[in-house]
C-alpha cells in the first residue's frame, strides 16, 4: 500500500512538470505571435508611404494646388493630369512610383446616396502601366478636398484623391 | 518514520512553491509581452492615424470655411455672388433668405451632413464615426466686445471691429485603427478693424488712408490679403454738399502690409472727415468689405449711429378771432381807407350808352383789343376783380349825377357789348356815359386788411387791427380807388346794407403738459423726413451721415423723452414701403405696406418713428438711428394698442380710443347700424361698448332724393397690419387702410347701382391708425372722369349718430364765425360760409375734430364754388344725427365738377377731451373745442417740426 502511494505521488509530479512546461510553452507562442511580426520591414516601409501620402496630399491643400491644377484644368480644359503628374514626381523621390485618381463627391439630393465622378483618365503616374506592374511595397490612402478657393463656380465641391506610393519591382 | 515524514513534506512543499514561482513568471512574462505588443501595434499604426485624423480636421475646416463664406456671401450681396451661390440652392440657401442666417445655418449643417457623408465614405477602411458638436465659444478677444459663437456660422458686422466666425468641435474616431476619443476645435473666421480715423486726407491727391486690421481663424494675423483675398472701400455720395444716400465704391490706389495684419488703404476719392456728434471723435463716413481666400466676407462701418435732432415749432399760445360789428348801416354813403389787404368787388350792370365809346380789353393771353361801343348800345359787365389777384383798379359809378362808368384796370368775368361777350377780361380803360341802367346795377364790395379808417357812416377811433368791411348792393360809386393790390380808397358809395367788422382776438395758451403732440415721423433712406404727408424742413447746412447699406431689420431708434440725454432709450420703430407713383398725372406717395424686413434698407424703405413732446417747455428732441450688429438680429417687435382683427363681423383696427371699422365692398355693414352697399369708409365705435358713433365719408357727391351724399366712393380697404416673412411681429405704430378704387356708389338704395359706376371719380385713401396717439390721418385723392352737375359736393362728412350736442367750425379768417352752436331741429342744416382748416363737434365728455392742412384749404377753394361748413341735423329715418362736414360747392343750388379735377386733401380726425392732463381744463361745455384747438397747429404746414443738428 505504501508503494503504490509513493509511485502514485512520482506521477503527479511528472504530470506537474507536464504541465507546466506546456503552460510556458503555450505562452510563449502566444506571446511570439504577437511580439513578433513576421514582416517588420513591410510595417515599416508601408508606414511611412501612407505618411509621405498624407503629407503630400495635405501640403498641396494648403497650397491651394487642387484649385490651381484640377479645378482650373477642369474649367479650362487644361491638360491637368500632365501638370499633377508632374506636381507628383518633384514632390517625391525618384525611387517611388505612383499613381493618383481623382474624383468629385456628389450626393443625390433625393436619395442622400454618395456617388463619384472620376475627373482623371487614369494618367496621372510616372509608369507607363502601373496597374499590371509588380511593386515591391505600395500602400493606397484615401483623402478628401473641399475646395475652398477661387473660383466661386466651385468652391464647396468635394474632391476625393487615391494615391498610390509603392516601389517597383 | 516521524522525521522521514518531515521531510518529505518539506520537499513537496519546494516543490510546489517552485511550480507557483514559475507559473507567476509565465504568466507575468505573458502579461508584459502582451503590453508590448499592443505598443508595437499602435505605434505602427500611428503614423497613419496622425495623419488621418490630420486629413479629415483640415477638410473639416475647409468645410466649415465654405459654408461660412457662403452664409456671409449671401448676405453681403447675393446677386454678385451668385454663381457660388446657387450650388446651394438645393439646400435652401435661396436670394429671398440672403439676409436669414438661420436659412444659413440650416443649409451649412445640411452641407456638413453632407461632408460627413462624403468622408465616412471616402475613409471607410479606417472605419471612421465623425460627427460635430456645435458649441458656444467666446469671440471677445477678437473683436473687443462681449460676444460669441454659439450656433456654427456668425456674423457681426456695420461696427468698426466686425467679424465672421463658424466654430464646431469635431468629433472622430478611427474604429479600424484602433483610434477612439478624438476631439478638435475648428474655428474658422475673419476679423476686420477699420480705425475711423484716417491716417491721412490729401484734398488736392484727391485721397483718402485709412488703417485698418485683417486677422482669421484663430487670431492670426492674415497676409495675404492683396495676394489672395481682396478689399473694397465704399464712400458716401455726395452732391452740391449733401449725401445723396447711395454708396460709391472707391478706387483703391495703394494697399501696404506693414505686420501683424495690418494695412494701411489709400483710395480715391478725398472723403470728408467728420466729427461725431456725441463723442467727439473724428472719423471718415465709410463701410469696408474684406474677403479671404476662402470666400468669407466681413463689412465693417467706421461709425455705429447717425444723430439728429427733431426741433419743435407750435406755438405757445392759438388764438381765433371774434368779429365785433363796429359800425352797420342800411341805406348810406360809405367811405373809407384801407390799407395791408386786398379788395374784392364784384358786380353786374347793365346800362345803354349815351354817346359813342372805345373800351380797350386785355385778354389773358396778354392780347389786347379796342372794342367799339356805339351810342345806344346795350353794355353790360360782369365785374369779378379781386385785387390780390389782379391788382389795382379803379371803378366809377356815378348813377345819381352824370351817369358815368369808369373801369381802369378792372377784371372782368364777362362784358358784352351789343350781345358780343367777352370772357374773363380786364377792361384796361373804359369811360362810358349812359341814359339808363337796366336791373342789374349793383356792386359787392369787400375789404379785408389790417388798417381802416373809417370816415362814413360811422369813425372809430382805432385803424389797426383786423378789419372786414363788406358793402352790399352797391348802386352808387362816386370812386373806388384800389391804388394798390393791398390798398384802396373809397369816396361815397351808396351801399343798401353795409357792415364794418373789428376782430378781437381770443388768445388761448396752450397748458404746460402735452402728452398728445406727438410726431409720427417717417425717415426714407436718402435722408427725407415727413409728416402726415408733408416734408419737415431741415437746418440749412446740416447734413445727416449716410444710411450704411444693410438690412432693415438692423435698425433701431432711441429717442429722448424729455430733451435731455438722461432719457434717451429705445423706442418702437416701424419699417414701412413707400413709393411715389404717377396717380392721374400727379405724382402721389403712397405706401407699398410694410417693408420686408430682410431686404437692404434702400429705395422705397421709411422709417417710422414717435417723436413725443409731452410738455411745452420741451423744445426738441434727440434721436439716435442706430444698428445692431448682430446679423440674426430679428425686426423690432414692440406691444403696441393697435390690433387688427377681421372676421366675418369685423373689420376693424382697434384703438385703445375707438374701434375703427373699415366698410366697404368685402365688409358692407357696419356692426348694428347700417349697410352701406358696399360703399368705402370707416365707422368709429366705442372701444368699450362697440356702439358706432356714425361712419367717416371720404367723400361725396350730388343728392339721392332729400338725401345728401349721392355718390361716395365704391371699393375695398386693404390693410397693412403685419410684416413679410414675420406675420408674427404686429405693426407697433400704425396700421394702414388703402382703398383705391375707380367705381362709385350711392348709400341709399334707392339709388344703388349693382357693381357702381364708373362715369364719377376715381379714388385713393389713405387712413392710418397711429398707435399712442389721438389722431386718425386721412389722406384723399379724387380725379374725377366726367363732368357731372348736382347739388351738394362733399370733401368729407364726419357722422355723428346724435352723440355731439355742439359744433363749431374756424373760417379764413381764423374767425369762429357765429359758432359754437347748439344742436338745434331748425334748420335742419346748418351751413357757414368760408370754412378753413378746423372743425369739431363735442358733448360734455368728449370730443372730435377734423382739421385738414392749409394745402387742403386751398384746394378746397381752387376746386369748389362756394365753399362750406355744414352740420346735418337729422339722419334719413328723422333720427338725430349731428355730423361735421366740409363742401366744396353747397346744397343750395346745382354746380359742376368738371372732369380732370383733381381734389386733395389731408388732415387729421382727433379725440380730445374736455379736461385733464393734457388738456385745458374747461368748465363751459361751448368751449370745449378748444381742447382740439390746441393741437392742431402740429397738423398745419407752418408749424412742421424741424431737422437739425444734435
Amino acid at each position: 500500500m505504501t508503494a503504490i502511494s509513493r509511485k502514485r505521488r512520482g506521477q503527479a509530479r511528472l504530470i506537474e512538470l507536464l504541465l507546466a512546461t506546456f503552460m510556458m510553452v503555450v505562452a510563449i507562442i502566444f506571446v511570439m505571435n504577437f511580439t513578433r511580426p513576421i514582416k517588420s520591414q513591410y510595417v515599416r516601409e508601408t508606414s511611412d508611404l501612407r505618411r509621405l501620402a498624407y503629407n503630400l496630399l495635405n501640403d498641396f491643400a494648403k497650397a491651394r494646388v487642387y484649385e490651381r491644377i484640377i479645378v482650373q484644368g477642369n474649367l479650362t480644359g487644361a491638360d491637368w493630369e500632365n501638370e499633377m503628374k508632374l506636381m507628383l514626381s518633384t514632390s517625391l523621390p525618384p525611387e517611388i512610383v505612383f499613381k493618383m485618381e481623382v474624383y468629385e463627391m456628389k450626393i443625390n439630393a433625393t436619395t442622400g446616396e454618395i456617388y463619384f465622378d472620376r475627373l482623371d483618365h487614369g494618367r496621372i503616374t510616372n509608369v507607363e502601366d502601373f496597374d499590371n506592374m509588380t511593386l515591391y511595397d505600395a500602400e493606397s490612402v484615401s483623402y478628401t478636398y473641399v475646395v475652398v478657393g477661387r473660383p466661386d463656380s466651385v468652391r464647396g465641391s468635394v474632391l476625393y484623391i487615391i494615391l498610390v506610393l509603392g516601389f517597383g519591382g | 518514520m516521524r522525521p522521514a515524514c518531515s521531510y518529505r513534506r518539506s520537499r513537496r512543499g519546494q516543490i510546489l512553491v517552485a511550480t507557483a514561482l514559475l507559473i507567476t513568471i509565465v504568466v507575468m512574462s505573458i502579461v508584459v509581452s502582451v503590453y508590448e505588443a499592443q505598443l508595437f501595434f499602435l505605434k505602427t499604426r500611428s503614423i497613419v492615424v496622425r495623419e488621418v485624423v490630420g486629413s479629415i480636421t483640415a477638410d473639416f475646416s475647409r468645410a466649415t470655411a465654405v459654408v461660412l463664406a457662403a452664409a456671409t456671401r449671401a448676405y453681403y450681396n447675393y446677386s454678385r455672388f451668385r454663381a457660388f451661390l446657387s450650388r446651394f440652392s438645393n439646400l435652401g440657401l435661396s436670394y429671398g433668405a440672403r439676409h436669414n442666417f438661420t436659412v444659413a445655418r440650416m443649409v451649412a449643417n445640411a452641407y456638413l451632413q453632407y461632408w460627413l457623408a462624403a468622408t465616412s465614405t471616402a475613409y471607410s477602411s479606417y472605419g471612421p464615426q465623425i460627427s460635430y458638436q456645435i458649441g458656444t465659444l467666446d469671440i471677445s478677444k477678437y473683436i473687443g466686445r462681449k460676444r460669441s459663437v454659439s450656433d456654427l456660422v456668425k456674423g457681426y458686422w456695420y461696427w468698426p471691429s466686425s467679424a465672421s466666425v463658424a466654430y464646431a468641435k469635431l468629433r472622430l474616431n478611427l474604429t479600424n485603427a484602433g483610434f477612439y476619443g478624438w476631439e478638435s476645435d475648428v474655428l474658422v473666421g475673419v476679423f476686420l478693424t477699420v480705425f475711423p480715423e484716417p491716417v491721412k486726407e490729401d484734398p488736392v491727391a484727391n485721397t483718402t488712408t485709412i488703417r485698418i486690421n485683417v486677422r482669421v481663424d484663430d487670431g492670426i494675423p492674415y497676409s495675404e490679403l492683396l495676394t489672395k483675398g481682396w478689399i473694397e472701400v465704399y464712400y458716401p455720395e455726395k452732391k452740391s454738399g449733401y449725401w445723396t444716400g447711395r454708396w460709391k465704391k472707391a478706387k483703391i490706389v495703394d494697399v501696404t502690409y506693414e505686420g501683424f495684419g495690418n494695412y494701411t488703404v489709400t483710395f480715391q476719392p478725398y472723403v470728408e472727415e467728420l466729427a461725431d456728434p456725441l463723442t467727439g471723435k473724428n472719423f471718415v463716413p465709410l463701410m469696408v468689405v474684406v474677403s479671404d481666400d476662402r470666400g468669407i466676407i466681413v463689412e465693417a462701418m467706421t461709425y455705429r449711429y447717425i444723430a439728429f435732432k427733431v426741433y419743435k415749432r407750435t406755438p405757445q399760445t392759438v388764438s381765433t378771432v371774434k368779429p365785433s360789428v363796429v359800425c352797420e348801416d342800411q341805406y348810406s354813403l360809405w367811405g373809407f381807407n384801407g390799407q395791408n389787404g386786398h379788395t374784392v368787388v364784384s358786380g353786374d350792370v347793365g346800362v345803354y350808352a349815351r354817346y359813342t365809346t372805345v373800351a380797350s380789353l386785355i385778354f389773358p393771353n396778354g392780347s389786347t383789343l379796342d372794342v367799339y361801343i356805339p351810342r345806344y348800345s346795350y353794355v353790360r359787365v360782369v365785374v369779378d376783380h379781386d385785387s390780390s389777384r389782379y391788382g389795382a383798379a379803379q371803378i366809377i359809378y356815378d348813377t345819381w349825377y352824370n351817369g358815368e362808368l369808369v373801369l381802369d384796370d378792372v377784371h372782368v368775368s364777362s362784358f358784352t357789348v351789343n350781345y358780343v361777350t367777352y370772357t374773363n377780361v380786364t377792361v384796361d380803360y373804359m369811360q362810358l356815359y349812359f341814359s339808363g341802367v337796366t336791373w342789374r346795377r349793383y356792386f359787392n364790395i369787400v375789404f379785408e386788411g389790417n388798417w381802416v379808417d373809417l370816415r362814413s357812416p360811422c369813425t372809430y377811433p382805432y385803424k389797426s387791427g383786423q378789419w372786414r368791411i363788406e358793402l352790399d348792393r352797391v348802386s352808387y360809386i362816386q370812386d373806388l380807388d384800389i391804388g394798390s393790390p393791398t390798398s384802396v380808397n373809397l369816396d361815397r358809395a351808396y351801399a343798401t346794407y353795409g357792415v364794418a367788422y373789428r376782430y378781437v382776438v381770443n388768445t388761448i395758451n396752450r397748458p404746460a403738459a402735452t402728452p398728445d403732440e406727438v410726431y409720427t415721423l417717417e425717415m426714407t433712406w436718402n435722408y427725407s423726413f415727413y409728416f402726415l404727408g408733408h416734408r419737415l424742413p431741415v437746418r440749412r447746412g446740416f447734413r445727416i451721415l449716410p444710411f450704411p447699406f444693410m438690412p432693415i431689420k438692423q435698425l433701431r431708434v432711441n429717442i429722448t423723452e424729455d430733451g435731455t440725454l438722461a432719457t434717451l432709450r429705445e423706442r418702437p420703430i416701424q419699417y414701412e414701403n413707400w413709393t411715389v407713383v404717377l396717380w392721374h398725372g400727379v405724382p402721389v406717395r403712397v405706401p407699398l405696406g410694410l417693408a420686408d424686413p430682410q431686404t437692404d434698407f434702400y429705395g422705397n424703405d421709411t422709417l417710422v418713428f414717435q417723436v413725443k413732446f409731452p410738455r411745452l417747455d420741451i423744445s426738441n428732441q434727440t434721436v439716435i438711428i442706430w444698428w445692431h450688429d448682430d446679423l440674426d438680429t430679428e425686426p423690432a417687435a414692440y406691444p403696441t394698442n393697435i390690433t387688427y382683427i377681421e372676421d366675418a363681423t369685423h373689420k376693424d383696427v382697434w384703438h385703445p380710443l375707438y374701434d375703427v371699422e373699415f366698410v366697404d365692398q368685402e365688409h358692407t355693414t357696419s356692426r348694428g347700424y347700417v349697410d352701406y352697399y358696399g360703399v368705402a369708409a370707416f365707422v368709429l365705435r366705442d372701444p368699450i361698448t362697440d356702439y358706432a358713433f356714425g361712419p367717416f365719408n371720404i367723400h361725396a357727391f350730388g343728392e339721392c332724393g332729400s338725401s345728401l351724399g349721392k355718390w361716395r366712393p365704391y371699393g375695398t380697404w386693404t390693410i397693412y397690419y403685419h410684416y413679410m416673412r414675420y406675420s408674427y411681429i404686429k405693426a407697433p405704430i400704425r396700421i394702414f387702410a388703402l382703398l383705391n378704387t375707380s367705381r362709385v356708389n350711392s348709400v341709399y338704395s334707392s339709388c344703388y347701382v349693382p357693381g357702381g359706376l364708373t362715369n364719377y371719380y376715381d379714388t385713393l385713401s389713405l387712413v392710418e391708425i397711429i398707435n399712442g396717439t389721438r389722431y386718425i390721418p386721412v389722406t384723399t385723392y379724387v380725379y374725377w372722369k366726367r363732368s357731372h352737375t348736382d347739388v351738394g359736393y362733399w370733401m368729407y362728412s364726419a357722422m355723428g349718430r346724435g352723440i355731439a350736442d355742439w359744433f363749431v367750425y374756424v373760417d379764413t379768417n381764423n374767425s369762429t364765425d357765429g359758432t359754437p352752436f347748439a344742436w338745434t331741429s331748425y334748420p335742419p342744416v346748418v351751413e357757414k360760409d368760408n370754412p378753413s382748416f378746423f372743425a369739431a363737434y363735442w358733448n360734455d365728455v368728449m370730443g372730435r375734430a377734423a382739421i385738414i392742412d392749409r394745402a387742403s384749404v386751398d384746394n378746397l377753394y381752387n376746386t369748389g364754388v362756394e365753399p362750406k361748413f355744414e352740420v346735418t341735423m337729422f339722419a334719413p329715418g328723422g333720427f338725430k344725427q349731428g355730423s361735421i362736414e366740409t363742401l366744396y360747392n353747397p346744397i343750395d343750388y346745382y354746380s359742376t365738377v368738371y372732369r380732370g379735377t383733381l381734389v386733395v386733401y389731408n388732415g387729421v380726425f382727433m379725440d380730445f377731451r374736455p379736461r385733464g392732463e393734457g388738456w385745458l381744463n374747461l368748465t363751459d361745455v361751448s368751449d370745449y373745442w378748444e381742447n382740439g384747438y390746441i393741437y392742431a397747429p402740429m397738423f398745419l404746414e407752418d408749424y412742421l417740426p424741424e431737422i437739425g443738428p444734435p
